[in-house]
């Protein structure tokens, strides 16, 4: 898949991850890979992008002895989500634009 | 984790970022660990670490990678020859002022289109703001004069018309310029991320 149109995906995906509930990273992967297969080194540039970009806020719970970061979605996160959701009509259209071209070929 | 660190700090990156990164993959093993998996399986789990190292380089801020990449190159040029320094201070005048001049035509044809779009922006609300003045004056000029309040009417309906439909190729247009920076930021950086291995996709 085109590296630009995976990122995009992947990180909604990771949202409505979150959405469902405050998770840490293996579990946003075990939640994921089902359905979407995803690595850590995937996943954690991912959280660095969207915690940047404010989609989700990050804290620490103390797990085991050890400390393990919680990450939870935030109204701009939720914003983003919504925006993908709307959005994916256009990007239906263009791919039935573009499977019409290649199979008149 | 050790071999991670130091790959991380062998390209140059600040202590914070790269114990940050180790954190997160510390913390990614003791999981699969406590899920029941050995060390072993769990370190392997991770991937390929020169594609752990890529990813984390590939998505640093653009700030933040620069420095890294100055800082490892500072490490490397400790040992370069005193021949190629020279050489280097010598040539100054010719490559400084073209290195100048090609960032500064980048820099005007950047600026030329940011002010084209915001200009459309501008004309967009002049357009709508003008508009939307001139209709209350139809209506205050039509006990005066009926076909020139019309006239006037028309008129702002017609400039209201083409400042909306304008709205979109501005909203475009700067969609564009946007995705014309990022496109070029991670071009400024490509020359110095390690290729990526061929291997079987995720997706």
């Amino acid at each position: 898949m085109d590296i630009q149109l995976k990122r995009g995906i992947l990180d909604v995906c990771v949202l409505s991850v979150l959405v469902r509930g405050d998770s840490y990273g293996y579990q946003i992967v075990k939640q994921m890979s089902p359905r979407v297969p995803i690595t850590e080194s995937t996943l954690y540039p991912i959280l660095k992008r969207l915690e940047a970009a404010g989609c989700l806020s990050v804290y620490s719970v103390e797990h085991n002895g050890r400390l393990r970061k919680f990450y939870s979605i935030t109204d701009a996160g939720r914003k983003k989500i919504e925006e993908f959701i709307e959005n994916w009509q256009d990007v239906m259209s263009a791919y039935q634009f573009i499977e019409e071209g290649w199979k008149a070929l | 984790m050790d071999e991670l660190t130091s790959r991380l700090r062998a390209h140059g990156l600040i202590e914070e970022e790269i114990s940050c990164s180790a954190e997160y993959y510390a913390e990614a093993i003791d999981d699969r660990m406590e899920d029941g998996t050995d060390e072993e399986s769990a370190v392997a789990a991770l991937g390929d670490l020169d594609e752990i190292v890529r990813q984390i380089l590939i998505d640093l801020p653009l700030g933040s990678f620069i420095k890294s990449k100055f800082r490892q190159q500072k490490e490397k040029s400790r040992s370069a020859s005193r021949f190629t320094l020279v050489m280097t201070i010598l040539g100054a005048p010719l490559w400084i002022p073209l290195l100048i001049t090609a960032v500064a035509v980048i820099l005007s044809v950047y600026v030329s289109i940011l002010a084209v779009i915001i200009s459309l922006f501008a004309t967009v609300i002049a357009l709508i703001t003008s508009s939307a003045i001139s209709i209350p004056v139809a209506g205050l000029v039509i006990s005066e004069t009926v076909p020139g309040a019309i006239g006037i009417l028309g008129a702002a309906l017609l400039l209201m018309g083409i400042g909306i439909l304008m709205i979109l190729p501005a909203k475009l247009a700067a969609k564009g310029l946007w995705k014309i920076t990022l496109w070029f930021t991670r071009q400024l950086r490509k020359p110095f991320i390690p290729k990526q291995r061929i291997r079987k996709d995720t997706i």
